[in-house]
Order: structure tokens, then sequence, then C-alpha cells
């Protein structure tokens, strides 16, 4: 039964993939930016709420600290990134978010140099059985909240006002402004959802493996692209179903290879997918056409 | 000239072949983000060579990149099929797959490193770079350079004043995987020690930057941004760390103001001479 | 050369794209030596043929021949060596190079050899790939022009490098994509002469134009399109009066208006 308990694991580990992929899909799917900065707020979420975890502050204000972060750091990518590069090739904010990721990565290997840090218990080490499967509370806690942000997303995306502005400029920008939508407002609001979603994540990889390190970014966050691709670049769903399958690969990986063949495997994959089948699993597979 | 003098002019010499390899491929428009893997492979076969055949170093880095440039041009059949960004993403997924397969390869020493036992000196390092630099300079000054640019800028046009516009991709990244196997080989060859970890998205990431900073209008882009890269931390004495900090905001601030980079056709056009 | 042989045939094209069908059984010829005019509506298809005869799109049905030879199926990349050039209605040119090196390019289709593609003569003045750029470009009176780079350009002189690219290939059948979009009287007046000019040397024209008094001026035969379908054919003074062209372009009711000579 240890084959399941590693199912259970992977699902787990797949939870906070999918708040990643949910970020890297919603600025491909409504920006056709792709947002390298996304590992780096990942990250900073996680230090941040590490950080004043470390100096004694309670909980409750080192998590809000640390999303607040997130967002900040999101913004100013929106700002310096995404507004002054969108009308360009789709290249050019690609490169300026690496540079943020850059960035962030050295703001922190500054100010609190590059050793690995232990992150403090969030709760006491209670597990539930079933059978002979344990799950941890910190897991089914993580996932329960992934899950729950996710559906808020969408609900966010399907219901609201601002949801419905977002899912028009997704289909054309110019159209969306030409139809009273306030592009200029509207898109911040995205990255500040992007923001919360990925510090979040960081928190919940902090809180299950009870880490944080500069290099957190480039050894987690960049798996949530192989999850994007999975499911189909701009689907939100694809991103849930992508981030539970890269969680399970990586789990299961580990099981009957080894912990280094972990790489090998989610990027094998993401490289074979991107040839042959870079729509995903819910992604369109019509090719945008050129007009001559 | 001091220890420390030649020990940071020999890194930029080998930033400048690095560059230069970068160049080959964004000046065709592709982003490679998986260049790491290819200096990686050039300094592990060139090491392996030199360390069990007993190969004069000249001879491993010409083994080192030949081995680069042919795992390139296999690879760039099935990952040229894909473009823009896709195409930076099936780079950065192969460099990660590259990586990961040297850190289980025993027989260099997997994730315990490997040491090189044949050194190259400053001298033999310089001399190398500078015959990249001057073949790729010769390069720059043919049809072929041409053919890249036009490829990039505009595709279909190219495909129909009947360049082979995928044919012409797999030679830009080809070539600069045999670059980046140069470029690996020579840092493997200098530093003695190779670990799969250096070889990492990070100086994947680090080396397109700093091309880009430079520009790839011209064949000097590169160059200059190889030296800003290299010969910042001397404006930065003391602190190691910051330098890549700003690095960083000179990249994001080039990027707002000066997409093109900091060399173009235009400047240097301007200063007389042509691009 | 056969001269019998049509340059182009276009014989029984049908085009559609997913369930919307542009094209429709379409046929006509461009005689070597013409200057064929293709006039329609907006939305008529012109630019779809110029696609389909470059091989940017495939056929739906049909087949397209140049000097006798089926090109249906000849990829787009080597139509160019079987005499098919065009110039481009929104230019296309690389900006941050110079004219001279935007024309190069079009000199791709003779030169494509190892030899020509490595060697460094590209910027040297005595290259000869180089100076036949240079001349042609005097020829056409750009010189003035020849080392800036087109960005800074205005748009006129920007139209007449993108014609210069085009015929440098030194093709048998040319395709103007709207070259006087755009022109003012003056420029109109030069572009005219310069495919007068360019025809003269044995290249024979297929312009796509909305400017009814250049086409007059230009062509001696015009075929109309509307709705992917040929309605026309003839020469301009032919079709001018012809009811179904007046419809399609000025509506139906215009035929029952009274007074208007046969």
């Amino acid at each position: 039964m240890l084959f399941v308990q590693q199912i259970v694991n992977g699902l787990m580990l797949g939870g906070i993939y999918v708040l990643i992929a949910v970020a890297f899909t919603l600025a491909i799917g409504i920006l056709n930016f792709l947002n390298f900065s996304i590992p780096g707020i990942f990250m900073l979420g996680a230090v941040v709420i590490w950080h004043f975890l470390a100096s004694g502050w309670p909980w409750l204000p080192s998590i809000l600290v640390g999303l607040a972060a997130g967002v900040v750091a999101s913004l100013i990518v929106e700002r310096f990134t995404y507004r002054l590069m969108k009308d360009s090739e789709p290249e050019i904010p690609l490169v300026s978010s690496v540079a943020f990721l850059v960035l962030f990565e050295n703001l922190v290997i500054v100010k609190w140099g590059s050793d690995q840090q232990r992150f403090p218990q969030f709760m006491a080490d209670f597990n539930i059985r079933i059978g002979e499967i344990i799950i941890g509370i910190g897991q089914l806690v993580s996932l329960a909240t992934a899950v729950i942000l996710v559906i808020a997303v969408t609900l966010l995306l399907k219901k609201t006002k601002v949801g419905r502005g977002i899912r028009a400029i997704g289909e054309n920008q110019e159209t969306a402004r030409i139809l009273g939508v306030q592009v200029h407002r509207i898109v911040p609001i995205l990255f500040i959802v992007t923001g919360l979603l990925t510090a979040f994540a960081g928190l919940l990889f902090a809180i299950n493996y009870q880490q944080v390190s500069w290099s957190m970014g480039d050894e987690v966050g960049l798996k949530g692209i192989a999850a994007m691709v999975i499911g189909g670049m701009g689907n939100v769903g694809g991103a849930v179903i992508g981030g539970l399958l890269i969680g399970l690969t990586e789990v299961l990986s580990i099981y009957f290879f080894g912990a280094n063949m972990v790489d090998i495997s989610v990027y094998g994959l993401l490289l074979v997918l991107l040839i042959f089948w870079p729509h995903g699993i819910l992604g369109s597979t019509a090719a945008p056409r050129e007009k001559l | 000239m001091s220890g420390y003098t030649e020990a940071l002019f020999t890194l930029l010499a080998i930033n400048c072949v690095v560059a230069l390899s970068g160049y080959m491929s964004l000046a065709a428009g592709q982003l490679n983000l998986g260049i790491a893997g290819f200096m990686a492979i050039g300094a592990y076969v060139s090491a392996f060579l030199t360390n069990n055949y007993d190969l004069p170093i000249f001879l491993g880095i010409i083994a080192g990149g030949a081995a680069a440039c042919v795992i390139a041009l296999l690879l760039a059949v099935p990952v040229l099929r894909t473009h823009g960004i896709y195409l930076a993403l099936a780079t950065f997924a192969l460099g990660q797959v590259i990586q990961g397969i040297l850190l289980n390869m025993e027989v260099v020493g997997a994730a315990a490193g490997y040491g090189v036992s044949k050194h190259a000196s400053f001298g033999f390092i310089a001399g190398t770079a500078l015959i990249v630099i001057a073949v790729i300079f010769y390069l720059s000054k043919t049809r072929f350079s041409m053919y890249l640019t036009a490829v990039k800028s505009d595709a279909i046009v190219s495909d129909l004043f009947g360049v082979n516009v995928r044919v012409t991709m797999v030679q830009a990244f080809s070539l600069g995987g045999l670059l980046a196997g140069i470029g690996g080989a020579l840092y493997g060859h200098y530093y003695n020690y190779l670990e799969p970890q250096n070889f990492n998205i990070l100086l994947s990431i680090y080396i397109a930057l700093y091309v880009l900073l430079g520009g790839v209008q011209t064949f000097y882009g590169p160059l200059v941004g190889a030296a800003v890269f290299t010969l910042l931390p001397e404006l930065l004495r003391d602190s190691d760390q910051w330098r890549f900090v700003v690095f960083a905001i000179a990249v994001i601030l080039v990027m707002a103001v000066r997409p093109q980079g900091l060399i173009t056709s235009d400047l240097l056009r301007r200063f007389g001479g042509r691009a | 050369m056969d001269m019998a042989t049509p340059l182009l045939q276009f014989e029984n094209v049908t085009k559609r794209f997913g369930g919307l069908t542009v094209i429709t059984n379409l046929s006509f010829d461009v005689r070597k030596g013409e200057r064929l005019g293709l006039i329609g509506p907006n939305g008529a298809g012109k630019s779809t043929v110029f696609n389909l005869i470059t091989g940017v799109f495939p056929l739906t049905s049909g087949r397209i021949c140049i000097d006798g030879v089926d090109i249906t199926n000849v990829p787009s990349r080597k139509r160019i060596y079987h005499g098919v050039s065009r110039s481009f209605q929104n230019i296309r040119l690389v900006e941050h190079q110079t004219v001279l090196e935007n024309v190069l390019l079009g000199q791709h289709p003779n030169c494509a050899s190892l030899i020509d593609l490595l060697h460094p003569g590209r910027l040297s003045s005595r290259g000869r790939w180089v100076r036949e750029a240079r001349e042609l470009l005097e020829q056409s009176g750009l010189s003035e022009y020849t080392d800036q780079p087109v960005a800074a350009l205005p748009y006129g002189v920007r139209k007449r490098v993108d014609l210069v690219r085009a015929v440098i290939a030194r093709p048998k059948l040319l395709l103007l994509d709207e070259p006087a979009a755009g022109l003012n009287p003056v420029e109109t007046e030069a572009l005219q002469r310069q495919l007068f000019e360019i025809h003269q040397r044995g290249v024979t024209l297929l312009v796509v134009e909305h400017d009814m008094h250049f086409v007059d001026q230009l062509c001696n035969r015009v075929v109309v399109i509307n709705f992917g379908n040929k309605i026309a054919e003839g020469s301009m003074s032919e079709v001018r009066n012809d009811s179904v062209v007046r419809e399609a372009y000025l509506g139906p009711d215009v035929n029952c208006e009274a007074g208007y000579a046969a």
C-alpha cells in the first residue's frame, strides 16, 4: 500500500503546483505573457513569512505580510514588465520577467544569505489514518486550501464583473477596451490574483516541507510551467489537472527511480509535450494564422 | 598581471565565447534557455577525454564543441518545431534534462563533481576566445548572418524569397551549441572542477540576459553584454551578491526603455562604419 | 519559352478556410508580357489569390501552373525558383537594417550556393552582389537612400524599396499587392514609370489595386472578382461598363438608375 500512499503524497504536492500553474496559465491565457517572475514570487512569499516568524511575530500577521509582499512584487512586475511591453513580441516581457526572478532571488541572498532555512511547524503533528494510508493534517489543509483558492478564482472569473472584464481582455484587449472594460484597472487585479495564488503556494510548500531557500523557486516553482503546459496553456481547469499530474509524476518518480531522476522525469515530460502536444489536455489546437 | 586580474580576464574571455553562442540563437530569434546544458556537454566531454585518453587540451575542446554541436543538431529538428515562447520553454526543459542526466552519470562523478586534470592557461583561453571571435566576426559579414536576421524579423518573407527557414534555424541553433560547448570546455579546463549543479537554469538565464542587454542586432552587442556582466563586480568590490541585483535591475531598465539592447545597428552607423 | 503557354494558369481553384469558402472555382490566365490587373471590392479574395500563388496557403482544390509547370504542390519556399516574386501591401522590411541590406535578401534565389552564403563580401563595396544591388537601387532612383536604415524613411520610399527587393530576384512574374496605396500623385507617377521599366525588361505583372485610375493607366487587361468568383474579364473600358461589375462595386440598384451610356 506504499504505492497508494505515494499517490496521496503526490496529490498533496500537486495542490501546490496547481496554484502556481493557475497563476502561469492566467498570465498566458489572458495576457499572452509567460511570467517567469512567478517562481520568484513563490519564493518571496515564503521567505518573507519565514522572516517574520523567525523574528517572533505570530502566524497570522506574518502570513498576511508575506502575501502582501507577493502582491506588491507582482504589481511591480506588472508596472515594469507587462505594462511597458505588451505591444512588442511576447518574448520581451518574458525576458524582463526573467530578470525579475533573478532580482528577487538575489535580493533574498543579499538580505538573508544563501543557506536553506528551517520553517517552523504550523500545527501539531496530527495524522489521519484511512486503512494503511497516513495523511498528515498539514497535507490535507494544503490540498483543501488549494482547492478553495482555485474555486474562488474560477468564481471570480465566471461570476463577477471583474472576472468578465478579465475574460474579455483575454479574448481581445482592443475590443475589450472599446466595449468599456477598464483595462488599466483590471490587468493589475489579475496580477494581484497572481501574487496571492503564488505567495500562498509558497506558504503551503513551506508548511509542508518545513524549509525555505532562495532557490525554491527554481526547484519547485518552475515545475509549475510543466503543469501549465500539460493541462493546456490558458486553461484553469487544465492547470488543475496538470498540477496534480506533475505532483504525481514527481512523487512516483522519486519512489521508483530515486530523487535524482525527478528533474529528468518532469522536464523530459515537458519537453516531449512541447514538441508533440503543445496544446496540452484541455488547450485549443487552433494555430493562429498570419495575415499577409 | 596579478592573479586576480588574470582570473577576471579569463572569465571575460570564456563569457565572450558563450555570449557569441547565445548571439547565434538569438540573432535567429531563438531564446535558448537551455544553453547551459550545451556548455555542460562540452565541458564534460572534453574533461572525460582529456582525463582518460590523455588528449591534449585543444583536441578535448574541439571534441567537446563537436559533441555539443552534434547533440544540438539532433535536438534542433524536433525542438525547432516550436516557436517563440514554446521554443523558450522547450530549450529550458532541455537544459534541465541535460543537467538531470549529468547529475546521474556516475562515470563523470554525478552530483559529487568531476575533477579535470588538464589545466588551460589564461593565454590559451584568451587565444581560443580570440579565434572564436574572429570567426564569428567573419560570419557576421556574410549573407548567412543577414539571413539569420531576416528569418528572425520576418520568416514568411524570407521563405518567399527562397530562404529555407527550417534549415537556417537549425544551423543557428547548432552553431550556438558548438560555441556553448567550446565555452563550457574552456571553463572546465580553467577551473579544473565540474559540477552539474553549476550548469543550471540560472546560468542559462544570465547568459540570455547579458546577450540581450548588449543587443543582438550586431556582432558587438553580445560582447559588450559579456563585458558588462563580467566586469560589473569591479565597481562593487565588497559585495558579491549585489552585483547580480544591479545586473538584474540594469536588464529590467534596458528592456523597458531600449529593448533592442545597448548596441544597435543604428548606434554603430552613427559612430562610423557599417554594422 | 513557349509564347503560347500562359505564364500563370489559375485553374478551377477553390479555397476554404474551415467552413468559410473564400475562393470558388476561380480560373484565369496571365499571359506572358501582360500587365494584368486583379480588381474587385474589398473582401473579394484578392489577397488570398496572391497567397495561393506564392504558396502560403495550400489549395482546397484546383491547379496553379507557372509557365506550364504545375506548382500546386510545390512548397512556398521553392516557388521563387519558378519565377514568382511579390511586393507586400504592408511593406515588410527589416526596420533596423539599411535599404541595401533589405534588397540583398531579394537576391537569395540567385545566390544560394554555399560559396555565396559564406562569402564575406556582403558589406564590401566591391562584392558582386552588393554592386548589383547598388546599381539597381540607382536605376530605380533610390541611390540616396541606399545606406540609410529603413526605419527612418518615408512611406513612399519604403514601398519602392520593397519593390526593388522583389525585382532583384529576377522574376518572370511579379505580383504587386496594392503598390499605389498611400502614395501621393507624384509618388504614384514615379511608381508607374518604375513599373513600366520593369515590364520593359521582360517581367510580367499581376497587380492587385483599388486605385482604378492607376489600373487603367498601367494594365492592359483586368480580371474582376467578387466573393471569390470571377465576374468579368477584359480591357478596363469593357469591364467598366459591365453591369455585373457595377453592381458589385456600387450596389444592386445602380443598374436601375436611368441614363448611363453603354
